[in-house]
C-alpha cells in the first residue's frame, strides 16, 4: 500500500512541524489524543460531565489503481506529485464521471473530492483537444478561489493553454469578455450564474457550445428556498446548454447525506448515482461528549458552553499538537480567543500561535490563518462554519464542538477536520441546554448512525417556479408541447403545472406572450436581478441602523412582525439593538445600538385554517385500523370537516393550509433570569402565509385519556408542539425557525386537538413532507427529551417553561408522547378528496380568539454563518 | 379552486383584479405590494391620451437568407435636407476629422456613401437574451436611374418569431457594405445585435468593418454646451432638426408589446422616430466631418458651440500626441472666451511644456498665474519653477514661485493630495535655498 495521501496533491503540506519551541514545554504537555483523553477521564472537575465516550479504531487507506481511460499526461503530472493511485471512492467516482454519468460523491471533508471531479475534467479537455468546457458552482468565493489555483496549478503541470477562471462580483468588467471567450473551466457561484451568466448566454456561447460538466461542490449546503431556487437555476442551465448543442454531465460533491440520490435528483433534475464510502484513511478516533452541569433545574440551565470549553481548553490545548473549536456565532469565536490567548501560557502556548477564524475577515488575513494551520505554527484555531466548508487548511488533532452544529452534515464535516494523518484524534461535543443537544447526550449513536437528516427541497414550490419561469422565459422563449398543456422543452417539459403557470404569466401578469404554441418574454425588464435565490419572495425587511444607515440585517415577511415591531430588541451576534421604527410598508426596520439586560418575546395569535389535505395515516383505538366514514356534510360555519373516525385513537396528515399570524403584544424578559419586566401593544397587520404542514390530531377520548383536560390542556398540547418543532432537525435538516407551530386543541376542521407543523415558507419546500414520512422518529425524539430532561416541571430545554405550559404541562406532554410513539404504526387512510378553499378564504377575516392557538416568538438572535442557505447578499 | 386560483393565491397576487392583473397597475408607480410584481415596469402604460395609430403602413415583404419578414423602405432624393444639410453633403465630410475626433485609425478607410447608417429600437437597455430588438433601421446611398438616392430600409419584427430573418436580413445588409454609422451603437445597438445574432445563430458581422460612433466625438465637442448629449439635442443644436410629434424612444417597447397583444398602440410613432434617427446620423455625420474647417458645406459658419468645439478638438488632437494641432486649437478656445479661464490657460501652459516649447511654457504659465492663484496654483507654481531653474536659469525666480506655492499651501486648507506636493516643495525650496545662497 502506498504511503502517499491522494487528497492532498501538494507535496510539502505537512512540513515537519517546527522545533520545538523549548525542551520543558515539549515534556511539560503530552499531545497525542489518547493522552489528552487520560487527563480528561482523570480530572475529577470533568469526569463526571464527561457522559459518553466512544473510540473508533483506525480505518486503512482503500486505493484501486488509475482508471485505465486516464491520458497518461495526465498521470503523469499526478506521479510528480506523489501521486500514485486513487482512493477507492475517487477511482469510483471518476470512471462514472469519465462515462458521462451524473454523480453525487458524498464523503466527508478532506476525502479528496477535489480530484473526483479535476481528473474528469482534465481528461475531457485533453480528448477534445482543448474544446471541453466545464462550470464549476462553489457557495463562497473563497472556495471557488482556491480550487481555481489548484485547477491553475494542475493546467500549467500538464503544459497547457487552457484556463480556469473565477467570475464573481470581484470581477473586473475589463476582464469578464476575455474570461467569457478564453475561460475552460469557469468558477462560479449560483448567484452570479443565475443574474449574470444565463440571462446574457449569447455572450458565453463559447462555454455552452461544449460544455461537458457542471461540478456542484457543497451540495449539502443546497436546501430550502436556496436550494429549490438553485434547482431551477440548474434547469435553466441545461436548457441553455441544450440550445448550444451540449448535454452536460453532473458532478456534485456534499457531505454525507440520508437521502443523497433523492436530493441528487430534486436538484439535478436526473437521478445521479451516489458515490458514498470514504475511502481515505483514518487515524483511531476519540470520541467524547460532555454536558456542562444544571446550574439551575427549574430553569433548566445548565452552565454556559463556552465558559466550559475554556476551562477544558487546559486539558485540549498544547504545543504539541493542533486544536480546531468550532463555535455557533462569529461573536463566541471572539470571545473564545480572547480567552484562550490570555490563558496561553498555562497551556504552553504563545498568545499568537491562538487564531479565530470567521466570515467577515479580510480574504489576505484568512489565506495567512489558513496557512498557519498547514504549517503547524498555528496551533490553535477558534471558528465558526467557515471553516467547515472544504478549504484547505491540513489535517488536525483534537476538535471541540462548542454546541451542536445543528446538522448531522456539519458535524462530520467539523469532526472531518482531525485524524487525517492516520495518528488518532479526539472529537468533544460540548452540549447546551437545547433539547437537540441534550438528545444527543442520550443518544450520542444518532451521531455515528447512518446519516438521518433528510434534505428538503422542492423545485416545484409555485412561487419559486413561477419566478424562476419567467428568468427562463427571458432566456430562450418557452415551445409548446404536442398534447394540450404540455411543454418541449429539456429541463421544464416534465415539470407538473409548468405550462400553466407560463399561460398565468402571459395571461394575467402580461409578462409573457403566447404566439403560435410559444410563450415569449415580453416585457421592458431584467427579470434575473428581482428574483432571489435565498428567499422566495421579494419582501424581506431590511434592518437599518439609524445612525448610519447601515444595513445590519434582514428578516423574512412572516418574522417582521414578532422580530422587528416597535419595542423589540433585535440580537445579532450578541449585541442588542432597539427597533425605534418599523416602517411595514416599505419593509424598512430602524434599529439603534442600546445595552439592554432584556430582550423581547411577542405573543402572537396564530390561526392554522387547513385548506386541503393530501396525505393521511391513521390509527384505531383498538388495534385493527378503522374504516374511515364519510364524513357529515358540510355546515355553514365549518364549510368542511375531517372529523375523527369512530373509534379513532390519533392520525397525521399533509396539506396546504393557511396561517394566519398576528402579533398582539410583546414581553420584555430579563436575560439568564427570564423575569419578566415589563410588556407593551403591538399593532400590526397580521401575516398571511399559504404552505405545506404536517399534522397531528388525537381524537377527543384518546385526548381525555392521557389527561389533556382542565385549564392546562392548551398549555401541555403547545408544549409538545414547541418540543416537536426544537426536535424535528435531528431527522429534516432545517432551522428550528424554518418551521412554523401551531395547536389547537379544538381544531375547527377536525374537532379534536391538531397539532399543525408548517413550513415558514410561501408555499412550502418540503419540510411537511419529510416531517409526515419520519414524524415517528421525531416524536420518539421528543419524548426521549422530556424524560431526560432534568427539570421539575418543564423548561426552555424541554416542553418550555413551566409559566408556559403549566405545573402539569410536562408530566402531560410526556404521557401523550409516550402513547403516540408506543403502539402500532399509523396505516395509510383515505383523504376525502374535496377542495376545501373557495371564495371563503379572504385575508379580512377575523382572527378566532377563543379557538386561535397562541404561541410566541422569541427576538433569539440569530444563529451566525450557520444556517443552510447563505445570507442574502450572497457571494456576487 | 382552479390551478390558477391557487397560483395567484400563492403568488399574493389575489387582490388584483381577474383577467389582466398588470392592468391594475396603470398609472400607478406601484400599486401593489405584491413580491412578484415589485420591480416590474407598469405594464402596459401606452398613455390613453394619444390615439392609436394602427398597424404599420405600407410594410413590404422580404425574402432574406433566414427566411421571410417585413420592413419598410423609404427613399429620399441624395439631396433631401434633414435639418439644415443635404444628406449628400456627407461627401464632403472630411475624414482626417473623423479620426482625429475619434480616435480610431480605422475609420481613415471609412467611406461615408457607401457606409450603413445603423439605428435600432429595443424591448429594454438592460440587454440580456430576453431583450428584442424589435425594428432595425439601416440607411444607405444608392444610384437609380432618377439619380442619387438615400433608402432607408426599417427592417421589423411582426412577431418574436421572426427573429432569425430579420437578423440575418440585417447582417446580410450590414456586410453589403463597407462600414458603419451609429449613435452610441459601438456600446449599444451592436451588442444587442450580436448578442441576438449568436443566439439565432447568425453569423454576426461587425468585425473588420470600420465603425464610426458619433456620440462620443459629438461628446468631447459639446460637453458642457448641451447638457445631456443625446442624439434629439444634438441634431436640433448641431443640425436644426426639429422633429414633430416625436415618440420618445422610452416608449417604443411599450408600442410594440402594445402591438403585438392587439392593444391600441403608437406603433407608427416609433417608425417615424427610427426614420428620423437614421437621417440624423446622416447630417450629424456631415457635421463632425465639417468640425476643423467650422463651415457649413455652403460657407456660412458651423453651427455649435465654438468654445467647447476648440477645446475639444484640441484635446482630442492631444490625444492623438498631436501637439501643434492642439496648441492651435487650445489658441483659439481661449481666444473665443471672454475672460481668461484658467483651466483653458493651464491646458495651454502645460501643452507648450510638454512640447518641449519651454519660452512659451513660461510665459504661460505667467499668465495663467496672473489671472488669479489659488491651492490649484500651487502644480503650475512647481512647473514654473522647475522651468525657471533648468532652463531658464532663473534661480531667484524659482524660488520665488516655490515662496509663493508654500504661502499657498499654508494658508489655505489642503486634503491629503497635496501632500506629496509638499514634500516636493520642501526639497525644492531647501535646494534653490542652498543654491542661491553664496
Amino acid at each position: 500500500m502506498s504511503t502517499h495521501d491522494p487528497s492532498t496533491p501538494t507535496p510539502g503540506r505537512h512540513p515537519q512541524r517546527s522545533p520545538a519551541k523549548g525542551g520543558e514545554r515539549l515534556k511539560r504537555r503530552a499531545g497525542d489524543a489518547q493522552s489528552i483523553a487520560k487527563a480528561l477521564r482523570e480530572d475529577p472537575e470533568f469526569r463526571d460531565a464527561l457522559e459518553v465516550w466512544r473510540e473508533f479504531p483506525a480505518r486503512p487507506a482503500l486505493t484501486r489503481e488509475f482508471p485505465t481511460r486516464l491520458d497518461g499526461r495526465l498521470l503523469k503530472v499526478l506521479a510528480d506529485k506523489g501521486i500514485t493511485e486513487l482512493f477507492e471512492h475517487q477511482a469510483r467516482a471518476i470512471e462514472l464521471a469519465l462515462d458521462r454519468k451524473d454523480l453525487l460523491v458524498a464523503t466527508p471533508t478532506a476525502s479528496g473530492k477535489t480530484l473526483c471531479y479535476s481528473l474528469p475534467v482534465l481528461q475531457a479537455l485533453l480528448e477534445s483537444g482543448g474544446s471541453a468546457r466545464a462550470l464549476f458552482l462553489f457557495p463562497t468565493k473563497a472556495l471557488s478561489q482556491d480550487q481555481s489555483n489548484s485547477l491553475t496549478g494542475l493546467i500549467e503541470a500538464l503544459g497547457a493553454d487552457w484556463h480556469a477562471f473565477t467570475y464573481d462580483g470581484d470581477t473586473p468588467p475589463s476582464v469578464r469578455r476575455s474570461l467569457r471567450d478564453r475561460g475552460h473551466m469557469i468558477l462560479t457561484n449560483p448567484w452570479m450564474l443565475h443574474s449574470g451568466i444565463l440571462p446574457n448566454h449569447s455572450k458565453w456561447a463559447e462555454l455552452f457550445r461544449d460544455l461537458r460538466y457542471i461540478v456542484i461542490d457543497e451540495v449539502h449546503t443546497l436546501s430550502g428556498v436556496f436550494g429549490s431556487s438553485v434547482a431551477n437555476v440548474l434547469r435553466r442551465l441545461l436548457r441553455i446548454a441544450a440550445h448550444y448543442g451540449s448535454h452536460p454531465t453532473f458532478i456534485g460533491c456534499s457531505a454525507t447525506l440520508a437521502n443523497a440520490a433523492d436530493h441528487g435528483e430534486a436538484l439535478f433534475g436526473r437521478r445521479p448515482m451516489v458515490v458514498d464510502g470514504d475511502g481515505s484513511p483514518s487515524g483511531a478516533r476519540l470520541f467524547t461528549l460532555y454536558n456542562p452541569p444544571m446550574l439551575n433545574p427549574v430553569a433548566g440551565l445548565r452552565a454556559n458552553a463556552l465558559e466550559e470549553a475554556r476551562k477544558l481548553a487546559r486539558h485540549l490545548c498544547g504545543p504539541q499538537h493542533q486544536t480546531i473549536f468550532f463555535c455557533r456565532r462569529r461573536t463566541a469565536v471572539e470571545v473564545l480567543t480572547r480567552y484562550l490567548r490570555e490563558s496561553a501560557a498555562s497551556m504552553g502556548l504563545k498568545p499568537e500561535e491562538i487564531r479565530g477564524y470567521r466570515g467577515g475577515y479580510l480574504p489576505l488575513l484568512r489565506r495567512e490563518i489558513e496557512a498557519d494551520l498547514r504549517n503547524g505554527s498555528a496551533k490553535v484555531v477558534v471558528s465558526t462554519n467557515a471553516l467547515e466548508l472544504g478549504i484547505d487548511i491540513g489535517s488536525l488533532d483534537v476538535a471541540v464542538l462548542v454546541g451542536y452544529p445543528g446538522s448531522q452534515a456539519s458535524f462530520w464535516q467539523r469532526a472531518g477536520r482531525v485524524g487525517r494523518r492516520g495518528k488518532p484524534s479526539l472529537c468533544v461535543q460540548i452540549a447546551q441546554s437545547d433539547p437537540v443537544d441534550q438528545y444527543l447526550a442520550r443518544h450520542p449513536d444518532y451521531l455515528f448512525s447512518e446519516p438521518q437528516q433528510k434534505l428538503a427541497l422542492d423545485a416545484d414550490n409555485l412561487v419559486i417556479l413561477s419566478e424562476q419561469l419567467k428568468c427562463a422565459a427571458f432566456e430562450l422563449p418557452f415551445q409548446e408541447g404536442a398534447e394540450a398543456g404540455s411543454l418541449r422543452d429539456v429541463s421544464y417539459g416534465q415539470v407538473e403545472n409548468a405550462a400553466e403557470v407560463l399561460d398565468y404569466l402571459a395571461e394575467e401578469s402580461g409578462m409573457l406572450l403566447k404566439r403560435a404554441g410559444r410563450w415569449y418574454w415580453m416585457a421592458d425588464a431584467y427579470p434575473a436581478q428581482d428574483v432571489s435565490l435565498d428567499s422566495g419572495e421579494a419582501d424581506n425587511v431590511l434592518i437599518l441602523d439609524v445612525q448610519t444607515d447601515q444595513a445590519v440585517g434582514e428578516i423574512d415577511r412572516e418574522s417582521s412582525i414578532t422580530t422587528v415591531h416597535e419595542g423589540a430588541i433585535y440580537q445579532v451576534e450578541g449585541e442588542t439593538w432597539i427597533v425605534e421604527r418599523f416602517d411595514y410598508k416599505n419593509r424598512r426596520a430602524y434599529v439603534r445600538l442600546v445595552d439592554t439586560d432584556y430582550f423581547t418575546e411577542a405573543e402572537v395569535h396564530t390561526e392554522v385554517r387547513v385548506l386541503r389535505l393530501e396525505l393521511c395515516r391513521s390509527r384505531a383505538r383498538d388495534v385493527a385500523p378503522v374504516d374511515r366514514p364519510v364524513r357529515p356534510q358540510a355546515t355553514q360555519s365549518l364549510p368542511a370537516q375531517d372529523l375523527p373516525a369512530e373509534g379513532e385513537d390519533c392520525s397525521v396528515w399533509r396539506g396546504e393550509v393557511h396561517v394566519t399570524t398576528l402579533a398582539t403584544m410583546f414581553k420584555k424578559i430579563r436575560f439568564y433570569t427570564r423575569e419578566n419586566v415589563g410588556a407593551d401593544d403591538i399593532s400590526l397587520p397580521p401575516e398571511e402565509l399559504d404552505t405545506d404542514a404536517f399534522v397531528l390530531t388525537l381524537s377527543e377520548s384518546t385526548a381525555s385519556e392521557l389527561g389533556l383536560h382542565g385549564g392546562d390542556r392548551g398549555a401541555a398540547w403547545h408544549g409538545v408542539g414547541h418540543l416537536v418543532r426544537r426536535v424535528a432537525p435531528l431527522y429534516v435538516r432545517c432551522q428550528p425557525n424554518d418551521l412554523g407551530i401551531s395547536t389547537q386543541v379544538k381544531a375547527p376542521h377536525f374537532n379534536c386537538p391538531a397539532l399543525y407543523l408548517y413550513d415558514r415558507v410561501q408555499g412550502g419546500v418540503g419540510l411537511a413532507e419529510l416531517l409526515f414520512q419520519g414524524y415517528r422518529a421525531v416524536l420518539r425524539a421528543a419524548l426521549s427529551v422530556a424524560q431526560g430532561c432534568a427539570c421539575d416541571n418543564g423548561c426552555p430545554a424541554c416542553v418550555g417553561p413551566v409559566e408556559e405550559v403549566g405545573p402539569l404541562g410536562k408530566e402531560t406532554a410526556i404521557k401523550i408522547l409516550q402513547h403516540l410513539v408506543s403502539g402500532p404504526d399509523l396505516l395509510e387512510a383515505e383523504v376525502e378528496g374535496e377542495e376545501l378553499v373557495g371564495a371563503q378564504l379572504t385575508t379580512d377575516q377575523g382572527l378566532g380568539d377563543s379557538l386561535g392557538a397562541h404561541g410566541s416568538a422569541s427576538t433569539g438572535g440569530v444563529d451566525a454563518e450557520s444556517g443552510s442557505a447563505p445570507p442574502q447578499a450572497g457571494p456576487r | 379552486m382552479s390551478f390558477r386560483d391557487r397560483l395567484r393565491r400563492l403568488r399574493r397576487e389575489q387582490d388584483l383584479p381577474r383577467g389582466n392583473v398588470a392592468s391594475a397597475l396603470e398609472g400607478t408607480t406601484r400599486a401593489v405590494d405584491s413580491p412578484a410584481l415589485s420591480g416590474m415596469p407598469a405594464h402596459p402604460t401606452t398613455a390613453s391620451d394619444k390615439p392609436d395609430l394602427g398597424a404599420p403602413k405600407a410594410l413590404i415583404a422580404f425574402e432574406g437568407p433566414g427566411g421571410p419578414g417585413e420592413a419598410r423602405v423609404t427613399t429620399f432624393d441624395a439631396s433631401h435636407r434633414h435639418g439644415s444639410y443635404a444628406l449628400d453633403e456627407v461627401t464632403g465630410a472630411q475624414l482626417d476629422d473623423l479620426v482625429l475626433l475619434t480616435g480610431d485609425d480605422s475609420l481613415a478607410d471609412l467611406d461615408l456613401e457607401q457606409a450603413i447608417y445603423l439605428d435600432t429600437e429595443t424591448t429594454g437597455l438592460s440587454g440580456g437574451a430576453g431583450t428584442y430588438v424589435f425594428q432595425i433601421g439601416l440607411g444607405r446611398f444608392l444610384k437609380s436611374p432618377q439619380g442619387p438616392r438615400f433608402e432607408v430600409w426599417q427592417g421589423f419584427l411582426s412577431g418574436p418569431e421572426g427573429e432569425r430573418a430579420l437578423l440575418s436580413e440585417c447582417a446580410r445588409r450590414i456586410a453589403d457594405r463597407s462600414g458603419v454609422v451609429s449613435f452610441f451603437g459601438k456600446s449599444f445597438d451592436r451588442h444587442r445585435l450580436e448578442d441576438k445574432m449568436t443566439l439565432c445563430g447568425v453569423p454576426a458581422p461587425f468585425a473588420d468593418r470600420p465603425h464610426l460612433d458619433l456620440y462620443h466625438p459629438c461628446r468631447r465637442l459639446y460637453r458642457g454646451a448641451y447638457g445631456d448629449g443625446r442624439l434629439k439635442t444634438l441634431e436640433k443644436e448641431l443640425c436644426g432638426v426639429q422633429r414633430e410629434d416625436d415618440l420618445p424612444g422610452s416608449e417604443a417597447p411599450e408600442a410594440w408589446f402594445d402591438y403585438l397583444a392587439g392593444r391600441p398602440h403608437q406603433l407608427e410613432g416609433v417608425f417615424r422616430h427610427n426614420l428620423d434617427d437614421v437621417l440624423s446620423l446622416v447630417s450629424l455625420a456631415t457635421h463632425l466631418g465639417h468640425a476643423r474647417r467650422e463651415q457649413r458645406p455652403d460657407g456660412s459658419a458651423l453651427e455649435g458651440n465654438p468654445r467647447t468645439r476648440a477645446l475639444g478638438i484640441s484635446r482630442s488632437a492631444a490625444g492623438r500626441q498631436n501637439r501643434s494641432e492642439a496648441l492651435r486649437w487650445i489658441e483659439r478656445a481661449i481666444e473665443r472666451e471672454a475672460q481668461p479661464v484658467r483651466s483653458l490657460l493651464r491646458e495651454r501652459a502645460d501643452l507648450l511644456r510638454l512640447d518641449g516649447q519651454s519660452d512659451g511654457a513660461v510665459l504661460a504659465y505667467r499668465e495663467l498665474l496672473a489671472a488669479g492663484t489659488d491651492r490649484e496654483s500651487v502644480p503650475c507654481l512647481l512647473e514654473l519653477a522647475k522651468l525657471l531653474e533648468h532652463h531658464a536659469r532663473d534661480l531667484a525666480g524659482a524660488l520665488e514661485c516655490c515662496r509663493c506655492a508654500a504661502i499657498l499651501i499654508e494658508s489655505q486648507h489642503t486634503g491629503p493630495e497635496y501632500a506629496r506636493l509638499v514634500r516636493d516643495l520642501r526639497k525644492r525650496l531647501t535646494r534653490l535655498e542652498k543654491k542661491v545662497a553664496p
